[in-house]
């Protein structure tokens, strides 16, 4: 369960350490990217909790979203406008619905796991009282 | 949770890492972009001053050259009037000089006449012997009298034809001509100079003695002021050019 999460701060660790820099000029498209990856895990937190996950769908939908956002605030580039606004708005918008709805089911697990206790508490009183 | 498949961790830990990796790398990247931005601004404005100082020191420059060539313009202009005032300084002295003007000094009038009473005279003694041209005054008296002047006087006038170089004192039959025009008794030479010196010069000399022994009117009189009139001829070089200039 805690294995992303050290991945993501080993990840941090090392980047922090070895400052690795791309050319100026690609600076945005790379953090619109990173934005879409912070989005993929979020979704694939969230499919944990809900057991839909599917490494499949969290790779191609990693890639897809930063090809995606990176391709976004290329064209707006290329084309004059702003698009990489595009893929902060939705990204962000993702982030918060994924962010709401990993609390909810963490929320209800936790709610689960009290009431399963109070039923295991329970059968345990049935138990020793019988 | 638990069951699930520890491949499916491994992918997850395996994007987040390289989540983690890609964050930083954005950090970085956009300190960078920051800074070159910075830099690029401060080095836009740095260039800027630059150049308006440059501009500024060539502007000062060109000033100081301007006020130079100023200068100088002023300079000539003054030396331009200066040259031009000496020049009719020297004009007008020069004028002066060659008796083109009228002019007032200190200086003597020499008064001759025909011997009227001593031709009178000879000839009621011994109108056989009589010689007109005895008693009266010849182009040569005038002319050695002038030249007797010549050395110490400043300007020179007989009846009032000035004397410059070109002029002429001649016989022509009964008359003297002085410059061409014609003069009759008395004759009147006026000389600028210090009037002790020019009558020494006058008294001194032969054709001054000479017509004193033939008892001919002369007369000598100092002046404090006496005016001379200009040459009105022609002056005319059409021949002559500057040797030096040449």
């Amino acid at each position: 369960m805690w294995l992303p999460v050290l991945g993501l701060i080993t990840g941090v660790l090392i980047g922090s350490m070895f400052t690795f820099t791309i050319p100026i000029v690609y600076a945005k498209y790379l953090s619109v990217s990173v934005l879409a990856a912070l989005d993929s895990l979020l979704g694939s937190v969230k499919a944990l909790l809900e057991d839909s996950f599917d490494s499949a769908i969290l790779i191609s939908g990693f890639f897809a979203n930063m090809l995606l956002a990176a391709g976004l605030a290329f064209m707006g580039d290329r084309l004059g406008l702003d698009l990489y606004m595009a893929a902060v708005i939705a990204l962000g918008i993702r982030l918060f619905s994924n962010l709401g709805a990993i609390r909810r089911d963490l929320m209800e697990m936790h709610h689960t796991r009290k009431a399963l206790k109070q039923a295991k508490a329970g059968e345990v009183n049935d138990e020793t009282q019988q | 949770m638990n069951q699930l498949p520890k491949n499916k961790y491994l992918t997850f830990t395996l994007l987040s890492f390289m989540t983690g990796l890609l964050l930083m790398m954005a950090v970085h990247t956009q300190s960078a972009v920051l800074k070159s931005q910075g830099e690029n601004k401060n080095k836009a404005i740095i260039d800027m001053i630059e150049s308006l100082e440059t501009e500024l020191d060539e502007l000062e420059q060109s000033i100081s050259t301007t006020r130079a060539e100023i200068e100088a313009i002023e300079s000539e202009q003054a030396t331009a009037e200066e040259n031009s005032e000496t020049m009719q300084k020297m004009l007008s002295g020069l004028r002066v000089r060659a008796g083109l003007t009228e002019v007032t000094g200190p200086g003597i009038i020499i008064t001759l006449e025909d011997n009227e009473t001593g031709a009178a005279q000879a000839k009621a003694q011994n109108p056989n012997y009589f010689v007109p041209e005895n008693f009266i005054i010849h182009d040569k008296n005038l002319l050695y009298l002038v030249n007797a002047l010549g050395l110490h006087a400043e300007a020179i006038s007989i009846n009032n034809q000035r004397i410059v170089t070109t002029s002429h004192i001649r016989c022509v039959g009964t008359v003297i001509m002085v410059n061409s025009s014609r003069m009759a008794p008395p004759y009147e030479i006026k000389a600028i100079g210090t009037p002790e010196i020019l009558e020494a010069c006058v008294t001194a000399s032969g054709e001054y003695k000479g017509l004193k022994a033939r008892e001919m009117p002369i007369k000598i009189t100092k002046e404090e002021e006496i005016t001379l009139p200009a040459y009105t001829g022609s002056l005319s070089f059409d021949h002559t050019q500057d040797a030096i200039a040449k």
